[in-house]
């Protein structure tokens, strides 16, 4: 891939492209999901998934809500405590819906991921998380070490270097630090304080121990950042030099996520300033030897996914970029959602209802979307976009059954206005994004997302979304 | 209107909601015409003039799609009418003595199902759609009657029944498992390029355990061998869309000389 030349001319278009719009972890998003969907649905699109020629393979997100205290930038689903009472009960639960899981899958289908996100996985104690990695080794057939990919995202605050030590020799191959910032004044802000020191020592112990990937979260457009806090803060990334990085945009909307309104407006660095920030990211991470490799996140050489990009192995799933083959995800816990077959699914976000749910034997499914053939047409087309960024139109076409011009006349027509902007290279066979157009992938996405044109959300009125940049 | 006419209304209403509420009730035979079915060089009509097409059309019945899984017949039911596909594809299946169902063929357009049920004058298999599939069903003792009038009908309804008696003694010699799905995948192939498809990309609609079951081997095997053919090249396979990159290799893997068509 071309360096990517940050140069005067990105501003306007960052302005301009500066909408509210889907992240495109899923396709339909979570807007479509419907209560209509019930266990009786799941259960069909699993038997249908083992019925496949070659059944994909299985991947599980592992759902922990607990933290032990507030940040005020985060949406996730989460409860602040200090028990870990609540925890160890809700293993319990956990462990039942696990169980429920694994009688659904036939006995060939090999887990080759298994991911712990939250709230804050590390909320649980090395010996508990041994004790779920259990569980799931009684309930489906894991794949073999070498291929079998187990990440966690760590709180720094929450795990000691002789934890880490633990985690990775139980077999934690990939870890994902949660920085947010150095700054002093921002952790302040938003209510996460913590030294380089922790940080960095996690990461030794980490590496000391041979785990295969490191990566770090940083978050821009925090409140009391600044164009010259933030490059400190990068300074120190760059030292630290994980494999990844993802580089997540705040989205500051108070009224959707209580937490929000602990952050005063005002500290909130303006358009033009986070922007800078954003290409001043960019800049300096691509300088430093980073390899962008479209939305949020950057990768070293090295890295597989750096790697997958340039080979075209790249795949996009609820955590973010990913080199596996296409998996079946199962998402357990509170909110976690699943993807299986031609299906969405997402877990009850309280955990009192969850509870029941596992009481009467039922899966906790609060509601979830069946894919029609136009679903999955435009899944396939907006993943290829947000991942190789190459589309042949009689390629495309002959896999679907479609004529793709005729089948995308309309949005082929929106695209020039795209192309115009340099962000998407058009000629006779297919399109491809720019260098330049990896940043504004989310755009290039919504010109085919059937949902945003049904109901015109991309104009920025209600800010279901988050900011595309 | 008096009590008769409300009477014969009430009847009128009530046949007509029983039609709509019974799936696969025949629809009049306006709705069919071999002269303008694709599949007409391939089924009964074969070798048919205008005349001749038009007395056969006269003895067949369209029946409304069936969904996923829904039965034509039973085996054990009496014996009345054979069957084309019209569209999608059926599978016909025996019981042995031990209850174990076993998957004896599957169909697809323009093939004929239920000749089995002649001799005994009951049908010995079930036959089950796959996916949204429709068929033609013809009434055995009306084409019995035309084909001895009809002499080219009389002869394509024995070449079909000789086609399967030669598929089924093909079925009867054991192989190892991996030329037996080679076997299948070409003979599938042959099969859908007959009928004008494509013969390199073809839909497995067929759950794995239907193939497994066909081909007597586990629903393991199956994927394991389908992933095998992905790694030497002789295949691809996405969901259920199979592409074969490497006929020959097949070919040769089955067992089959060059020439052989299957």
């Amino acid at each position: 891939m071309k360096s990517l030349a940050v140069t005067a001319d990105l501003a306007p278009l960052l302005n301009k492209y500066d909408v509210y719009g889907p992240r495109y972890t899923s396709y339909p998003t979570a807007l479509q999901f419907d209560e209509s969907f019930t266990e009786e649905d799941y259960c069909r699109h699993a038997q249908s998934s083992n019925q496949l020629p070659v059944p994909k393979p299985l991947s599980i997100y592992i759902h922990i809500p607990f933290c032990k205290s507030l940040c005020y930038y985060c949406g996730c689903n989460k409860i602040i405590t200090s028990k870990q009472q609540m925890a160890t009960n809700y293993l319990d639960y956990l462990y039942q819906e696990i169980e429920m899981h694994g009688k659904y899958y036939a006995d060939d289908r090999l887990l080759q991921q298994i991911h712990f996100g939250g709230g804050t996985p590390t909320f649980l104690k090395p010996q508990q998380l041994r004790e779920v990695m259990e569980v799931l080794a009684q309930s489906f057939h894991l794949g073999l070490p070498d291929s079998l990919e187990i990440s966690i995202e760590v709180d720094p605050r929450t795990v000691t270097s002789d934890e880490m030590t633990e985690l990775v020799k139980m077999g934690f191959n990939r870890i994902s630090i949660g920085v947010q910032d150095f700054d002093p004044d921002v952790q302040k802000a938003i209510n996460r304080v913590q030294s380089k020191t922790q940080v960095e020592d996690v990461i030794r112990s980490a590496r000391d121990n041979k785990v295969d990937s490191v990566s770090i979260d940083i978050i821009y457009g925090l409140p009391k950042q600044t164009r010259a806090s933030f490059s400190n803060t990068l300074d120190d990334i760059i030292r630290i030099k994980p494999d990844r990085i993802a580089l997540y945009n705040y989205a500051h909307m108070p009224q959707r996520i209580p937490a929000q309104r602990l952050i005063h407006a005002t500290d909130i660095p303006d358009t033009a300033e986070k922007l800078d920030i954003f290409t001043d990211s960019i800049r300096r991470l691509t300088e430093a030897g980073y390899i962008y490799i479209g939305m949020d996140h950057f990768a070293l050489p090295t890295d597989s996914l750096a790697i997958a990009l340039k080979t075209g192995g790249l795949q996009r799933n609820f955590q973010g970029y990913s080199t596996h083959a296409e998996c079946d995800v199962i998402g357990v816990g509170v909110s976690a959602i699943s993807r299986i077959n031609d299906s969405f699914s997402q877990n009850v976000t309280e955990i009192s209802k969850y509870k029941a749910a596992i009481i009467k034997d039922d899966l906790p499914i609060k509601r979830g979307v069946n894919l029609t053939t136009d679903d999955r047409i435009r899944a396939d087309l907006i993943q290829q976009i947000m991942c190789d960024g190459i589309i042949d139109y009689s390629d495309f076409g002959e896999g679907h059954d479609i004529f793709f011009h005729r089948y995308f006349s309309e949005e082929l027509g929106s695209l020039d206005a795209l192309a115009d902007d340099g962000l998407v290279d058009i000629n006779d066979y297919g399109f491809k994004v720019t260098p330049k157009g990896r940043i504004f992938l989310r755009n290039i996405a919504m010109k085919f997302d059937a949902y945003l044109t049904q109901t015109k959300l991309q104009l920025n009125e209600q800010p279901r979304y988050s900011k595309t940049l | 209107m008096n009590n008769q006419g409300i009477v014969k209304l009430f009847n009128i209403i009530l046949k007509w909601s029983l039609v709509m509420a019974n799936q696969h009730s025949p629809i009049s035979p306006s709705f069919l015409k071999c002269s303008q079915c694709s599949l007409s060089k391939l089924c009964l009509p074969v070798g048919l003039d205008a005349q001749d097409m038009m007395s056969l059309e006269k003895i067949i019945e369209a029946s409304s799609p069936y969904k996923e899984n829904e039965t034509v017949y039973q085996s054990e039911d009496n014996f009345e009418r054979i069957f084309a596909v019209k569209s999608g594809m059926f599978k016909t299946v025996v019981m042995d003595a031990n209850g174990n169902e076993h998957i004896v063929g599957f169909h697809l357009p323009g093939e004929l199902f239920g000749l089995d049920a002649i001799y005994p004058q009951k049908y010995i298999t079930s036959a089950i759609s796959l996916g949204t599939s429709s068929v033609c069903g013809i009434n055995y003792n009306d084409l019995e009657g035309l084909a001895t009038k009809l002499p080219s009908l009389q002869r394509q309804l024995f070449s079909l029944m000789s086609k399967e008696v030669h598929t089924s003694q093909s079925m009867a010699v054991e192989h190892a498992a991996d030329q037996k799905l080679a076997g299948f995948i070409i003979t599938l192939s042959a099969r859908y390029k007959q009928r004008g498809y494509s013969e390199t990309r073809i839909n497995l609609m067929m759950p794995r355990r239907d193939i497994a079951n066909h081909l007597n081997m586990a629903a393991e095997t199956v994927s394991r061998l389908f992933k095998r053919f992905q790694k030497e090249g002789l295949l691809e396979i996405k969901r259920t869309d199979l592409n074969i990159i490497n006929m020959e290799g097949l070919r040769v893997l089955a067992g089959c000389s060059p020439s052989d068509e299957p």
